[in-house]
């Protein structure tokens, strides 16, 4: 009884040991990733242009973004304003003068989710600005390291509850794309019938101009006295 | 029986260690698909930061614009060229870094005066198989080495099915301008069919008419 017990806490102080030398490996490893630079698919953004990100989004899904724009080397002020909207071109994300900034918010409809970045410099300023920015959705946009502290999991348990929302992503697209072929599907038959329904259209009217043709030569020949 | 319990202790602390390791590692695997315009005369370049030894996979379909064709040349730090290829509708490249530093993917529409073209590309960047990285840290159990497997395995079932969901978006754009194309060419048709009939009617006509007065 009294044994048994003092094994127990023995374990359970070793567990709290072991989850802090998790924890000082998953922040040096944090520190590795981080020392990498500012993440994101970088462009040039060009004074007094526009550029546009699209992204074909489903419904009811998390989408978390980053952004972040080099300090401006030149003297010519270069303001960028971001903004983010969606199918509806309802605006859900909107910033002037951004330097670096995130963004997040659950999709409500399918469709095109647009990520635009303004360079609010002049046209006649021949300087452009560097910026990057990163835009997941889903799967990719949840955090892993979150779900595992919140729900006291151990790593293996996080990744198989990954895996675990990996197919069921991979099942929601399946279907999806199920319905968008039943679309094309659809789509392509009615161009057919409607190729048929023309042609006839078509020759009807080859006949009709026809026929329309010679029967007014006819009148016009008898009236002409030709006939 | 106390031996037992140590043992067991120090296994799952090397296994936790290791397991946030790879927990992280799994997740530097991501991919992002966008899509984009490139204007006529102009070429629209991104770049990436990618470390040496990473696998990188990326895929590119033009959806609409003219004769969906663009010029796309992905180039390395050292300015070297990995994959170029010109005028082309669709296309898949896959390399791995050879060096640590930015990597260019731009996208050149020259070859067109008036249309934008609009562009959607799908970039992966990550550890191919975590499996080779992680097996140089202690011996982590089967059972995570599979789960990491599998893992990515699934993060490459959707990299395709993002790609196979590009094509699908550029067939529909397809397939909507000519179901558009059909009706124009149709109602066109008949007017010019009627007009040279009509056409025809009255030049003869005059033909007559005037051999008459003659």
């Amino acid at each position: 009884g009294d044994c048994r017990g003092g094994r127990i806490r023995i374990k359970m102080r070793r567990g709290f040991g072991s989850r802090g030398l998790v924890l000082v490996q998953v922040v040096l490893l944090a520190a590795i990733v981080g020392e990498r630079g500012a993440e994101g698919l970088g462009f040039d953004l060009v004074s007094s242009r526009v550029k546009c990100f699209s992204e074909e989004i489903s419904g009811n899904t998390l989408v978390v973004g980053t952004y972040e724009v080099e300090a401006s080397s030149s003297s010519q002020s270069m303001p960028i304003e971001v903004q983010v909207t969606d199918p509806m071109e309802k605006v859900l994300h909107s910033k002037e003068d951004i330097s670096k900034g995130s963004f997040a918010f659950t999709t409500t409809i399918a469709g095109d989710y647009i990520l635009c970045f303004h360079n609010k410099g002049l046209t006649s300023v021949q300087d452009q600005r560097h910026v990057k920015f990163t835009m997941k959705h889903g799967i990719d946009a949840k955090d892993y390291s979150k779900v595992m502290n919140s729900d006291h999991l151990s790593p293996l348990q996080t990744n198989i509850v990954k895996v675990r929302d990996q197919l069921t992503a991979i099942y929601d697209e399946m279907i999806d794309q199920k319905h968008r072929e039943t679309q094309l599907r659809d789509l392509a038959e009615a161009m057919c019938e409607r190729v048929v329904a023309f042609a006839l259209f078509t020759i009807f009217v080859l006949t009709g101009t026809g026929a329309w043709q010679a029967h007014y030569l006819h009148n016009y020949f008898r009236r002409k006295k030709i006939i | 029986a106390r031996e037992k319990n140590l043992k067991m202790a120090r296994g799952s602390r090397l296994g936790g260690s290791v397991g946030a390791a790879f927990l992280l590692l799994a997740c530097l695997t991501g991919s992002q698909g966008l899509t984009f315009n490139v204007d006529p005369a102009k070429e629209e370049c991104l770049f990436e930061d990618i470390s040496s030894g990473t696998k990188v996979s990326g895929s590119f379909q033009v959806s609409t614009g003219g004769f969906l064709d663009i010029d796309v040349k992905v180039t390395g730090p050292d300015e070297r060229t990995i994959y170029s290829v010109s005028k082309e509708t669709e296309g898949r490249f896959t390399f791995i870094a050879g060096e640590t530093g930015t990597y260019r993917a731009c996208f050149g529409n020259f070859m067109s005066t008036v249309t934008p073209k609009t562009v959607s590309f799908v970039l992966v960047v990550g550890e191919g198989t975590p499996s080779q990285q992680v097996a140089k840290a202690e011996h982590i159990s089967p059972l995570e080495r599979s789960i990491m497997d599998l893992s990515s395995a699934l993060s490459q079932v959707q990299a395709e099915q993002e790609y196979m969901r590009m094509r699908e978006r550029a067939h529909r754009n397809t397939s909507e301008s000519t179901n558009a194309r059909v009706l124009w060419w149709s109602v066109a048709e008949a007017l010019a069919l009627v007009a040279v009939s009509v056409f025809q009617v009255f030049y003869l006509r005059r033909f007559f008419e005037t051999k008459h007065r003659v």
